[in-house]
């Protein structure tokens, strides 16, 4: 026990100082911290309304300053286009052109992200919109535009009917609507869930990685023969193996915490993103326990098999390609878990739940974004459990046996021999 | 060690090997390049299981517990991104000594090989020499009782020879038990009072040198004395073992033999300067055995 726990401190004061855990410590805090200041950074240096627009800066509704370019030409009888088009881009000046300069000024839109060309075509005394447009991030002009001209088509025609002008502009109007979310999922919860999910995998391959680093530096060295007479393979594969996962699930927590204390000093309290109020209500106690705990048990199952590799190697620079088997299995573990994230409570996620090598990267996202029955936390973690059980055994024994083995690379056949 | 024997995919690398240390002092484990030497000493440690037979100390099994076990592998194995201080100070607390003790002993080991300086130094700033003084130092910093040392004298240069030798001597002293694995014969042949001779996995000889040597009785003649000497010798029938610069060996059958050729050495008026009837080296043992099984 005391040769685990000078494993345990020997690895853990090792790898705080290796340069890479300080930068992505450092990065990590910085990205939290501008994630959660910009939008105090956004509204401070955004005092504008949403209005549509080619340039930008819409400026104020009485002081209009015009930052871009429409190019409009109307095929057929529609006389009021250009005023629709001023009412909708009150920012981009309306340049009424003719059909012979459609071709020039649709160049001029391919080249400028200011200026854009709307063509009104009246078939069969219907209108219908073309835009053209430099990229897809602009396509948003095309919808403002078709709605302004619905909306001015709509009123002429009430018009020609004999309704009021006052009547006509209340048809034409959108109906206002609001979002009210009832259940637990929100944007926040999936951002955070999806944020929660990448940070999964990538502590679990970094960790792995410097682990399966360090027994193979350990094996190719030579130190490992000098650690063996002094302790058991299991003392140096454990100590390892759970230094690394306390230095993991401590950055984790430190991203987790700092996060809140971010959300609570910086984020403004009536800031919205897509209209949508950004809450950290999904973050209770238990959920942030179970991540934790998912995160502990995820990184156990993977790294004894990641232990196992590098110790099979004879050479440092063979760490990768050793491996690789438990790669593709985190990765396809990641995309199953993903996919049942997007699916909800669907088919897929109901198999990840039942795949230790998937749940914990499944369950974190859903604990944040559904009422998770404790039955599914239950089979989940009691999977998790057993895989980690079985796969500890097996690699505990390849390691002992690869830790000693030089030269050609261990067979199947040969481990099963030495067992 | 009783009846060691280890086989890898079917081939029997260490066969029914046997010794035993009744005192402390150096034994001698020798052998050829894949004589199975290093195996043996694994096996011996218990960090590889033995197919059959056991090792043992004080009559009971060697365990991580039951000894006190310094080993210096051949391959020398240390951190070389780590300070010095830093691991010699955790493979003695692997050992179970407490920080202050691995501390104060890490200092007094560093000052007795001369490089106290390198304490805070990273071990791949380290010449070759210094790194092997710092594999050494972690050899024996726990203070071990059994001490096994492979090859310890490989790359070193002769200084650092002499001052591994220096502690050598120290360590049998201070009434350690030593096992020293090496093809350097002179070395061993200087240090050890057993040894056992290692060939192919099976062992060719073993037993106290002292009377080893003595059963081969004198055998080897060397002789300083001139121009001439050499010739005087194969007229006489006597054979050429080796030639040095300044003179040559001739094997002989008894004292006897060498007392012909010296009375013929003076009469025809040649004064040897050097003059030496001795047992065969451990060179030779080891060549003659190692050939004969070969």
């Amino acid at each position: 026990m005391k040769s685990f726990r000078t494993v345990f401190s020997f690895t853990l004061r090792d790898a705080m100082r290796k340069k890479f855990f300080i930068i992505s410590t450092i990065f990590g805090l910085v990205l939290i911290l501008v994630l959660c200041a910009l939008p105090m950074i956004l509204d401070k240096t955004d005092d504008s309304t949403d209005t549509p627009g080619m340039g930008g800066d819409p400026g104020t509704p009485t002081e209009v300053s015009k930052t871009g370019t429409i190019y409009f030409l109307t095929k057929g009888d529609f006389p009021n286009g250009v005023a629709a088009m001023e009412q909708a881009f009150p920012t981009d000046e309306i340049i009424p052109i003719m059909e012979n300069e459609l071709e020039q000024s649709i160049e001029m839109a391919a080249t400028s992200d200011k200026t854009a060309v709307i063509v009104l075509n009246m078939e069969n005394g219907l209108p219908m919109v073309t835009a053209h447009i430099k990229s897809f991030f602009d396509d948003s002009v095309a919808s403002y535009a078709a709605k302004a001209i619905q909306r001015q088509w709509t009123t002429d025609l009430l018009a020609a009917e004999g309704v009021s002008e006052e009547v006509a502009l209340q048809v034409a109007n959108d109906v206002p609507y609001v979002v009210n979310l009832v259940g637990k999922m929100d944007l926040s919860g999936y951002i955070i869930g999806i944020l929660i999910l990448c940070i999964m995998f990538f502590a679990i391959y970094y960790y792995g990685y410097g682990v399966a680093m360090s027994v193979a530096t350990e094996k190719t060295s030579r130190v490992m023969e000098t650690l063996l007479v002094a302790a058991r393979p299991r003392e140096l594969f454990w100590g390892k193996c759970l230094a690394m996962g306390v230095l993991g699930l401590a950055q984790l927590s430190l991203f987790l915490g700092f996060g809140a204390l971010c959300y609570h000093f910086l984020v403004p309290e009536d800031f919205l993103i897509m209209g949508m109020p950004l809450s950290l209500s999904a973050f209770t106690f238990t959920s942030a326990v179970l991540v934790l705990a998912y995160f502990l048990l995820g990184y156990l199952l993977y790294v004894v098999l990641n232990a196992a590799s590098g110790a099979m190697v004879s050479r440092a620079e063979d760490v990768n390609s050793a491996m690789m088997p438990v790669m593709m299995i985190s990765m396809v573990a990641f995309y199953v878990a993903y996919g049942g994230a997007l699916s909800g409570s669907g088919a897929l996620s109901r198999i990840a739940l039942w795949i230790p090598f998937a749940s914990p990267f499944l369950m974190p996202f859903r604990l944040l974004n559904e009422q998770v029955p404790w039955s599914d936390i239950a089979i989940s973690i009691s999977t998790l459990v057993v895989g980690i059980a079985i796969l500890s055994v097996l690699s505990l024994r390849l390691y002992s046996i690869s830790v000693l083995h030089y030269g050609t690379r261990l067979k199947l056949r040969d481990i099963k021999k030495k067992s | 060690m009783e009846g060691i024997t280890k086989s890898f995919n079917g081939k029997t690398v260490v066969d029914h090997v046997s010794f035993s240390m009744s005192e402390p002092g150096v034994f001698g484990l020798i052998g050829t390049n894949g004589a199975g030497k290093t195996t043996t000493i694994r096996v011996m440690l218990g960090i590889m299981p033995a197919d059959s037979g056991q090792a043992l100390w004080q009559e009971n099994p060697i365990t991580r517990e039951g000894v006190r076990v310094g080993y210096m592998p051949e391959d020398r194995g240390i951190y070389m991104k780590h300070k010095v201080e830093e691991q010699l100070v955790y493979f003695a607390r692997l050992h179970g000594m407490s920080k202050a003790d691995a501390k104060k002993a890490t200092i007094w080991w560093l000052e007795r090989l001369g490089i106290p300086e390198y304490k805070n130094v990273e071990a791949e700033k380290l010449s070759k020499g210094n790194q092997q003084k710092i594999q050494l130092i972690a050899t024996l910093l726990h203070d071990p009782e059994l001490i096994i040392l492979d090859e310890p004298f490989s790359g070193l240069d002769p200084l650092n020879v002499e001052l591994f030798k220096s502690v050598i001597v120290d360590l049998t002293h201070a009434g350690k038990y030593i096992i020293l694995s090496s093809h350097q014969m002179e070395t061993v042949e200087k240090y050890c009072r057993d040894i056992v001779l290692l060939h192919w996995g099976k062992t060719v000889l073993s037993g106290n040198l002292r009377e080893i040597k003595a059963s081969y009785g004198h055998t080897n003649l060397y002789v300083e004395a001139g121009e001439g000497a050499e010739a005087l010798g194969e007229q006489m029938g006597l054979k050429i073992i080796g030639k040095r610069a300044q003179g040559v060996e001739f094997f002989i059958t008894g004292d006897e033999m060498a007392n012909a050729y010296l009375q013929a050495l003076l009469e025809a008026g040649m004064f040897p300067v050097r003059y030496e009837i001795r047992e065969p080296s451990l060179h030779e043992i080891f060549v003659e055995k190692a050939g004969a099984e070969a």
